[in-house]
């Protein structure tokens, strides 16, 4: 009945414990609504409401605050093209218009086939492979206009599955049997902060009264 | 630091003087105190501090010398130096509103805030009065609905965080939150989603711009067009203290006071939109009489004339015993004592009930000692078993909400869960009837009540206050009266308060208007209560005055209501029209809200005045002129025709008014009333010192008796009151006995589920069906049951269902599911469409129905 499947809301159940406060794990809980559906469906942002205990309207506001969170379909892969300084210098801007006349969308469009959403970024630090692209995440570059196709032609045709995960996934590696938090630990680790701070403002305060 | 070391004051300098501001206290606060205002745009009395608009930048003294700091975001220290004008501080403000400015658009002339608008009249006095700015504006759609009532403006949105704050923090509904970042921020709600708040209206109210408009007021007035006169709210018994704004002997809005003791400057839709019901077509506006079938327009004189035939005729012929007055909380203090001194001295009748829910009874609420809304708030532990408080007390929830997070403990008893339910600390989930005969003769709940109340005010009850109230509509009125009597027996020192939510229904019981009491608390023989008195009228030949209810709505058994309408001779004073009306043989068009002067009375027993702004639609007259009419066609002249004049010889026969004028409650001395009786000790009847900061309320310029600031000290009011302390001169009742068949509320009933009504606050009443966009919101009715229960019966969530009474009445009405809700139970929550009232029958412990599949 919810909008996350079960395997995803075990995956989300189990993020909440990491957090001392449930709304916390809001920006996880987002990221992994979109590893599940490419975006942040109404229905996926009110299941991430009612698991962090806020307003959906709270969920809404923060994702929109984030550019790798999309509140709008974006397609099966996101195209970055840099046109920050190092980019720009080595041709970024060139590239973006030669990105959007092939694909045929402005920048912030997506493709018809829903293969493709065209984006303009700030600098993603790749530099030295300047004017650089990311996809998903995953970097490419130098690029030119024609490898820059060859990308396009390569992603259609899956020839980077594995190497380019679909959209939303952060991780490369998977965790296999879900998050494990060694909860014992995390408390001993508070634990021992808490000890040292006390100790420093002790410290602190034995030191100012003894001027 | 421990308390023995916080200091009483600290000392600050601002502009070269030497002020005294308490701890802790933030500069803007003790600035504006010492007199020195500091401009500010986010920045509001009500709600926690953000310190995101920067306009109040002061130069702020500190180890590296002066620098520009928030005034609204830095608590003051001792020897801290404070300088509000300086060319630093001049250039910080004018650079802050030019950046404001660059997106704010510069429509004013057609803005409803403009005249009223913190950024207008701030850019005027503090801005740099050129913009530099040549570049397009940022645009948007303008505007957008976000809900029924609110608009949004996006364009004009300065990104204060007043209405997001409020939504958030004080009504608990964060429906609206910021979306975006950047210059692309903007308020939003949820895609495809209302902001339906019950105390939207607010976020319009306290919106330092044109960005939140109400839908009831947009293009209605200027603000410079606009009188205003302080009133309380009539449509609940908290009595909201507001300015209610006029324009040529129109209301064009309601705008609420920040009064400290009742509403700190809130209001609910429902109050603040009422006033859109007043010119409504749906309004009574001639007298009329029936001729034959129909109903015809005829002059007051052959109205009065029709009416004194009718109680001539009833008295000679069935006796005074024939005639009985129904309802009347909804009038003032004026036109109630009128009423009941026709009623009992004229006409000689004891059948007077304007209790028209069967709340709290009378009796109890005289016998137990009464805490005012503060006593409440500061109480050592609050106890609500009542109605929904957000549903019949809207504002009383704002209140306990930011009075939890001051740090009251609540306990709640409640069957259902509530608003409430999240603010307590702890939530007993029992019945009332259950409770109070645990209380009776000992058991695990009275054990468990007694732990969490005792752990805060003792065995005594020092400290504690309850607030009881009807929390199941099927009940009868005795079951919440034998559980404020049991209380109050426990715990002696112990305070309460009633949620019986009828606006003026507490000056109704003070008056005189309730079964077994005469006016000013004073003790008649028993007699029958509205229940009782539709019974008998569908059998006996009475004559009946419905004064502004409509008992088709509100009484339960519907089917013997009606019967009893149609038998009896019925005479309606209202103001809207209703079923009721159907019924009348004389319709009497009552003056409403704005139109009548007088006072009314709320649920702490605090008497304020009502403000007239404007005269009665077409023929209507106020409620003490009718009776007076009445009084006069019968032989019995009063001369009660002034409210002036009435409430002078109330205070002047009554014990519980005495010392209480009616100028009085107009004055700058008492701006939020006085509470009856005055004379006890340690009561507190007044404000402190009001805020009336026009930017943290814009709208508001001056009721008439709002003053300056000034300090209030409740003992000196006592005193300048010139009644004796010590005693009370209004005797106290022993506290009644009630006999609760708990057997028979907690009797299984094989196959079938007890029936808990709960009502919602836009319920069905004749003046929200008579306001136009008010009435879109009214609630439908809808049963809630256990997913078990749904499934038992094969009906989906959200299908309709049939509930069978145990006099065999049918309602058709839509089911659903609740996990929330334990099994056995079928919560009813009453609105349009289907009538539940009629699946209770007058006078039984407990309601049972039978849920099948449609």
């Amino acid at each position: 009945m919810g909008a996350f499947s079960p395997e995803m809301r075990e995956r989300a159940e189990n993020l909440l414990t990491l957090y001392p406060q449930r709304r916390s794990a809001l920006i996880p809980l987002c990221h992994l609504a979109q590893e599940q559906a490419g975006h942040l469906t109404s229905p996926l942002m009110e299941e991430i409401a009612e698991l962090t205990g806020v307003t959906p309207a709270e969920v809404y506001g923060t994702a929109s605050f984030y550019d790798m969170l999309h509140t709008e379909p974006v397609g099966k892969f996101l195209v970055g093209v840099c046109t920050n300084v190092a980019c720009l210098l080595q041709g970024g801007g060139e590239l973006l218009e030669h990105a959007e006349a092939s694909l045929g969308v402005a920048a912030g469009g997506t493709t018809e086939d829903e293969m493709f959403t065209l984006e303009e970024v700030e600098c993603v630090a790749h530099c030295d492979k300047a004017p650089a692209v990311q996809v998903n995440y995953r970097f490419f570059g130098p690029l030119t206009g024609e490898s820059f196709d060859d990308l396009i032609a390569k992603l259609r045709a899956g020839d980077y599955d594995g190497v380019v995960p679909p959209h939303g996934t952060l991780i490369r590696v998977m965790r296999e049997n879900g998050i494990e938090v060694p909860l014992d630990e995390v408390l001993a680790e508070r634990k021992e902060m808490d000890r040292a701070k006390a100790e420093r403002k002790a410290a602190a305060e034995a030191a100012k009264e003894g001027n | 630091m421990s308390n023995a070391e916080t200091p009483a004051s600290v000392h600050i300098t601002l502009d070269g003087v030497e002020i005294e501001a308490k701890p802790g206290e933030l500069i803007i606060e003790a600035a504006e105190r010492a007199g020195t205002f500091i401009p500010r745009f986010c920045y509001h009395p009500r709600m926690r501090s953000v310190g995101v608009c920067r306009m109040c930048l002061v130069e702020v003294s500190g180890p590296r010398g002066f620098s520009l700091q928030p005034s609204c975001y830095l608590p003051v220290a001792e020897g801290m130096q404070v300088v509000t004008q300086s060319d630093k501080v001049k250039k910080a403000q004018d650079g802050v509103l030019e950046f404001l400015l660059v997106n704010h658009p510069l429509d004013c002339p057609v803005c409803d805030k403009g005249g009223e608008c913190p950024l207008q009249d701030q850019t005027l006095a503090y801005g740099p009065g050129e913009s530099r700015f040549v570049e397009e504006k940022r645009h948007w759609e303008k505007p957008i609905e976000i809900s029924k009532l609110v608009l949004l403006d996006r364009e004009r949105c300065i990104q204060c965080d007043r209405c997001t704050r409020f939504a958030d923090e004080v009504a608990r509904d964060a429906f609206i939150d910021f979306a975006g970042r950047g210059d692309h921020t903007e308020i939003s709600t949820f895609p495809d989603r209302e902001f339906t708040s019950y105390f939207s209206g607010n976020t319009v109210q306290i919106c330092p711009v044109g960005a939140l408009t109400a839908r009831p007021y947009r293009f209605k007035a200027r603000p410079w067009d606009l009188e205003e006169a302080e009133s309380t709210c009539t449509q609940c018994s908290l009595g909201c203290r507001m300015a209610v704004q006029f324009s040529r002997g129109e209301v064009t809005r309601f705008v609420g006071i920040d009064s400290d003791v009742v509403n700190t400057s809130w209001l609910c839709d429902l109050g603040r939109f009422s006033y859109e019901a007043l010119d409504s077509d749906r309004r009574l506006v001639e007298p009329k009489v029936r001729y034959r079938s129909e109903m015809a327009e005829v002059s007051w004189r052959d109205a009065i004339a029709r009416v004194g035939t009718h109680i001539r005729n009833f008295t000679s012929g069935h006796g005074a015993g024939s005639i009985a007055f129904l309802g009347g909380a909804g009038f003032t203090n004026e036109g109630i004592y009128s009423f009941v001194k026709l009623a009992k001295t004229a006409i000689g009748t004891s059948l007077f009930d304007a209790d028209i829910d069967g709340g709290v009874p009378a009796s109890v609420v005289f016998a137990t000692p009464r805490a005012t809304l503060v006593e409440a708030l500061e109480a050592k532990v609050l106890v609500v078993a009542s109605s929904d408080v957000r549903e019949e007390l809207p504002v009383l929830f704002l209140r306990l909400n930011e009075a939890v997070k001051k740090g009251l403990r609540i306990i709640e008893v409640s069957e259902l869960e509530t608003s409430i339910s999240p603010l307590a600390t702890e939530r007993l989930p029992f019945s009332a009837a259950q409770l109070a005969a645990s209380l009776r003769s000992g058991g695990a709940e009275a054990e468990r009540l007694a732990a969490a109340v005792n752990a805060s005010a003792g065995d005594a009850g020092e400290g504690a206050v309850f607030l009881v109230g009807k929390s199941n509509f099927a009940d009868p009125s005795a079951v919440y009266g034998s559980l404020a009597s049991v209380c109050s027996k426990k715990w002696p020192a112990a305070k309460f308060l009633f949620s019986n939510s009828r606006a003026n229904i507490f000056g109704a019981m003070d008056l005189g208007a309730v079964p077994g009491w005469l006016p000013g608390r004073v003790a008649a023989s028993v007699s029958d209560d509205a229940r009782e008195i539709i019974a008998r009228a569908a059998d006996e030949p009475m004559l009946l005055f419905l004064l502004g209810v409509d008992p088709l709505a509100d009484l339960p058994d519907t089917a013997l209501v009606k019967a009893a309408l149609e038998n009896a001779t019925v005479v309606v004073i209202d103001s809207f029209e209703n079923p009721a009306t159907d019924y009348a043989d004389v319709i009497l068009p009552l003056a409403a809200f704005g139109e009548s002067a007088g006072t009314t009375t709320n649920f702490e027993g605090r008497v304020t005045r009502l403000g007239q702004v404007t005269v009665p639609k077409g023929q209507a007259k106020p409620d003490y002129l009718i009776a007076a009419e009445i009084a006069r066609e019968i032989g019995a002249p009063s001369g009660l025709t002034a409210p002036e004049t009435i409430f002078a010889e109330m205070s002047g026969e009554l014990a519980l008014y005495r010392g209480v004028s009616y100028a009085d409650l107009a004055s700058d001395r008492y701006p939020d009333g006085l509470v009856v009786p005055l004379g006890r000790k340690a009561i507190s009847i007044g404000s402190g010192p009001r805020k009336l900061d026009p930017i943290a309320t814009p709208g508001l310029i001056a009721p008439y008796h709002q003053g300056p600031a000034k300090p209030f000290a409740s003992e000196e009011a006592g005193s300048a009151t010139k009644v004796d302390g010590g005693a009370p001169s209004v005797s106290v009742p022993n506290l009644p006995e009630f006999t609760v068949d708990a057997a028979a509320v907690s009797a299984p009933a094989e196959g079938r589920l007890r029936l808990l009504l709960t009502r919602r606050m836009y319920r069905p009443t004749p003046q929200l069906a008579a306001a136009p966009i008010l009435s879109q919101l009214t609630a439908q009715a809808e049963v809630r049951v256990a997913p078990a229960t749904l499934e038992a019966i094969g009906a989906a969530d959200g299908s309709e269902v049939k509930l069978t009474g145990d006099h065999g009445v049918e309602v058709l009405v839509v089911a659903r599911a609740d996990k929330a809700l334990p099994e056995g139970v079928v919560q009813g929550r009453l609105g349009k469409g289907a009538n539940l009232l009629q699946l209770v029958r007058s006078g039984s412990w407990a309601t049972h129905v039978k849920v099948g599949s449609n």
